[in-house]
């Protein structure tokens, strides 16, 4: 799989570079504006900071991070270019593992970007007593939306894989790849919610700590025990995913 | 007899349309076959299927007794009629690349057949003419000491003498332990490399014969005879 990574690092190197040289420009921009990478933004900083690191350049980072995912996770797909990785005898979880941690070097780069953009400016503005170099909320707001973005790129690329695999022949492919893309939502919460209810009831640990219920209407809201629970079993479904999709490569091709 | 591919009743369908029907072949070692038929006669799908790049259809596909799989991937070396390769590759990356994901590749062989075949390592794929890249496809293919070889189209769109290389590669890549299968409508072009003729159309086996008999039996050249055939088919 390193192999793999090593070539997939490679076919995407002209990006890469470009995500670490807005890194840094950013950065620097930062600094320009409110003398201190993390500080606290005031009066006309904020204004400038929000027009020049709060606005065209977020809209950048999300089509950056989105074409390289794309990228990374179709071509192969797309056109007949990189098809000889389905000659080899390459497994279809290590094909699909070695891209999604393309994608993850990819998310943590936009993660930092983001952080010099957006969060540091709305951290230190609208709630100033929230600490942003506290390694453990920095963690937890990494894996929350690593394992957030990684559940909806798997999703969609399944639904997709449908298309080149099991449904590679049928006339409304695309019609039923979207309801997969459905399906395999609703499936995920359902299985995410059914995992953190079987950890609550079997073990001491307390998971959810206040439930409002209104009708069939259950709102829960999940302790901090919870909140690292909820982020293992998003870890461990979509590992459940990858295998899935690897599968679908090595059982069910259709090229 | 040694048989490298047994196909029992196979079956393909694309939708509504029919690709492959009920297909029995076999495929013995050392031998060189001509898959030949006219476009959308199904070539292209059988060796897709033998490739492993399609993996549903009906009935039985066994490559040296296992059915394709990232197993049988190992032993089989394919050439599709269009570039599979990474077209941000120099030449000397696609080697490299072989060499990671194939164990069978030659290093030593896969050099001396890039010279012959005029390839620059430095070359970048994408700059490269249709014919070069159908130099390298081959080049990369036949560098492997694959147990069964598969090459679809492997002379479309290249001039005279690109084609004259290509041929005497295959030639020399030719062993007693392996099988050929080339997939072609120029029947002219490989005539003499061949040993026995499949005759494919509209998804079924015409005629499998050995090239010599046919010749003997019809007193024809084979082009003439693919010609009648499938003016029949």
């Amino acid at each position: 799989m390193l192999k793999l990574l090593k070539y997939e690092l490679k076919a995407n190197q002209k990006l890469l570079i470009l995500g670490v040289v807005m890194f840094f420009m950013f950065v620097l921009m930062r600094i320009a504006l409110t003398g201190d990478i993390f500080g606290r933004v005031n009066g006309f900083n904020l204004l400038i900071s929000t027009v020049f690191l709060g606005g065209l350049p977020i809209v950048g980072l999300v089509i950056y991070f989105f074409y390289a995912t794309y990228k990374i996770m179709w071509s192969e797909f797309s056109s007949h270019e990189g098809r000889v990785a389905f000659t080899t005898s390459i497994s279809g979880f290590a094909f699909i593992a070695s891209k999604l941690l393309t994608v993850l070097i990819f998310a943590i780069i936009s993660f930092a970007i983001h952080l010099v953009l957006v969060q540091s400016i709305m951290f230190t503005v609208l709630t100033p007593s929230y600490s942003m170099l506290s390694p453990i909320r920095l963690i937890s707001q990494l894996l929350e939306q690593m394992t957030g973005l990684f559940k909806h790129i798997l999703i969609l690329f399944i639904s997709a894989l449908f298309t080149k695999t099991l449904a590679a022949n049928v006339k409304f492919k695309k019609s039923l790849a979207f309801l997969v893309f459905l399906a395999l939502h609703i499936l995920y919460d359902l299985f995410a919610r059914v995992l953190l209810i079987f950890i609550d009831a079997v073990t001491n640990i307390p998971i959810f700590n206040w439930t409002f219920q209104a009708g069939p209407i259950q709102l829960q809201n999940l302790t901090e025990a919870g909140m690292f629970f909820s982020y293992l079993v998003g870890i461990i479904l979509i590992v459940a995913m990858t295998f899935l999709s690897g599968a679908l490569i090595d059982k069910k091709l259709n090229l | 007899m040694d048989n490298i591919v047994t196909i029992r009743q196979l079956q393909k369908n694309f939708g509504p349309t029919n690709a492959l029907n009920s297909i029995n072949l076999t495929l013995e070692k050392g031998k060189v076959y001509g898959l030949l038929g006219p476009n959308a006669s199904g070539k292209t799908t059988l060796l897709k299927i033998l490739a492993g790049l399609i993996s549903s259809y009906s009935r039985e596909v066994l490559i040296d007794g296992h059915k394709p799989s990232t197993k049988t991937k190992r032993i089989v070396a394919y050439l599709p009629d269009r570039s599979d390769l990474y077209s941000w590759m120099t030449v000397r990356e696609t080697i490299e690349y072989y060499h990671d994901f194939f164990e069978d590749f030659d290093m030593q062989k896969a050099s001396e057949t890039m010279e012959f075949m005029d390839l620059n390592n430095n070359d970048v794929v994408e700059k490269l003419s249709k014919g070069m890249k159908a130099r390298l496809k081959l080049a990369l293919t036949l560098a492997r000491d694959a147990k069964l070889y598969l090459l679809d189209e492997p002379f479309d769109g290249i001039d005279i003498k690109t084609r004259e290389k290509l041929i005497e590669t295959i030639i020399n890549s030719q062993r007693d332990d392996s099988c050929m299968l080339i997939s072609t409508h120029h029947v002219n072009y490989v005539e003499y490399l061949l040993e026995d003729l499949i005759f494919l159309s509209k998804g079924h086996v015409l005629l499998k014969k050995n090239i010599e008999e046919l010749r003997e039996q019809n007193n024809k050249s084979i082009v003439k005879m693919y010609v009648e055939v499938f003016e029949n088919a």
